[in-house]
């Protein structure tokens, strides 16, 4: 999939929506390509570099969330442009300083290949560290969400699992979620597209409708 | 290779996935026998093959008489 822009030059991050670009890499738990993936949800994320304190408690944080994400049919697979060694070398530091064990892989992405397909470089932050990025990919491999953090700020993990939630809501039950939705809430009911759609659902009376564009109801 | 070591020995997880799959099994089956999540079964079938030691036909995996051989080492 061409990924660069229309220089041809930069890559670009794939938009949601998009096919999420093919990779084969070299992880902390052998090759893996994006194709290993199908069928389950994936959350693609890339860190900075390893042996730096925020990316430690980034990866503390996705570790601890881990069995809520396989929960909710997602795997988790970290990146960065560290070698595979310093990986191998980081998650056994943070199991021995932290006592958490890293049982998701992690890309060793020294050749900047994924890192840049999927436009996780941003020169103006890094020219060869890729920033945190974050891409939900789904089960059919299209990316449906994608967030961008500067190196300084590390991410909220509980945010990226709920991301994963409140999408997988919308397929399962063709609604829309409103800010802040956790699972068990309410869900939003798609507008009317008519006049008189919209004037029968005000005659309906359903106290869950606020106006006749603004509906809830339980997923 | 990840499912092979440095002095030719299999993995335990590659042992494991090439016991299953003596009888013919899908990754899913692959996956939920060896408990591992399923991306990495499809990682550990596709460098069985390459090694010659397993082939997939028709969505399922099996093994190559030299998979075979091998567990019986």
């Amino acid at each position: 999939m061409d990924q660069t822009d229309s220089c041809g030059a930069m890559p670009r991050m794939p938009r949601i929506g998009e096919p999420a670009p093919p990779f084969e890499a070299e992880t902390t738990q052998g090759d893996l390509r994006l194709e290993d993936y199908a069928g389950s949800w994936l959350v693609l994320f890339s860190h900075p570099a390893d042996f730096t304190p925020v990316c430690t408690t980034e990866f503390l944080a996705f570790s601890k969330l881990y069995p809520d994400f396989k929960e909710n049919g997602c795997e988790l697979l970290g990146l960065s442009t560290d070698s595979l060694y310093s990986h191998i070398a980081w998650v056994r530091n943070i199991e021995s300083v932290f006592g958490v064990a890293i049982t998701f892989p992690i890309v060793a992405d020294a050749g900047r290949e994924v890192a840049r397909a999927y436009g996780m470089i941003m020169p103006e932050e890094s020219a060869t560290e890729a920033v945190r990025t974050v891409f939900v990919i789904d089960d059919r491999q299209i990316v449906r969400a994608v967030l961008s953090y500067p190196m300084t700020t590390g991410r909220n993990v509980d945010e990226i699992l709920r991301l994963v939630q409140a999408l997988r809501a919308t397929d399962r039950h063709g609604v829309a979620t409103p800010a802040g939705w956790l699972p068990g809430d309410k869900v939003i009911v798609a507008p009317p597209r008519t006049q008189e759609m919209a004037e029968e659902r005000m005659k309906a009376g359903d106290p869950d409708c606020r106006d006749w564009y603004f509906c809830l109801r339980t997923p | 290779m990840a499912c092979v070591k440095p002095n030719g020995e299999l993995t335990t997880a590659a042992l494991e996935v090439l016991t299953r799959i003596a009888s013919p099994a899908t990754d899913q089956e692959v996956a939920e026998a060896v408990k591992r999540p399923v991306h990495q079964a499809r990682a550990i079938l596709r460098e069985l093959i390459k090694a010659g030691m397993a082939e997939h036909d028709g969505g399922l995996y099996r093994a190559t008489p030299a998979g075979r051989e091998r567990l019986r080492t």
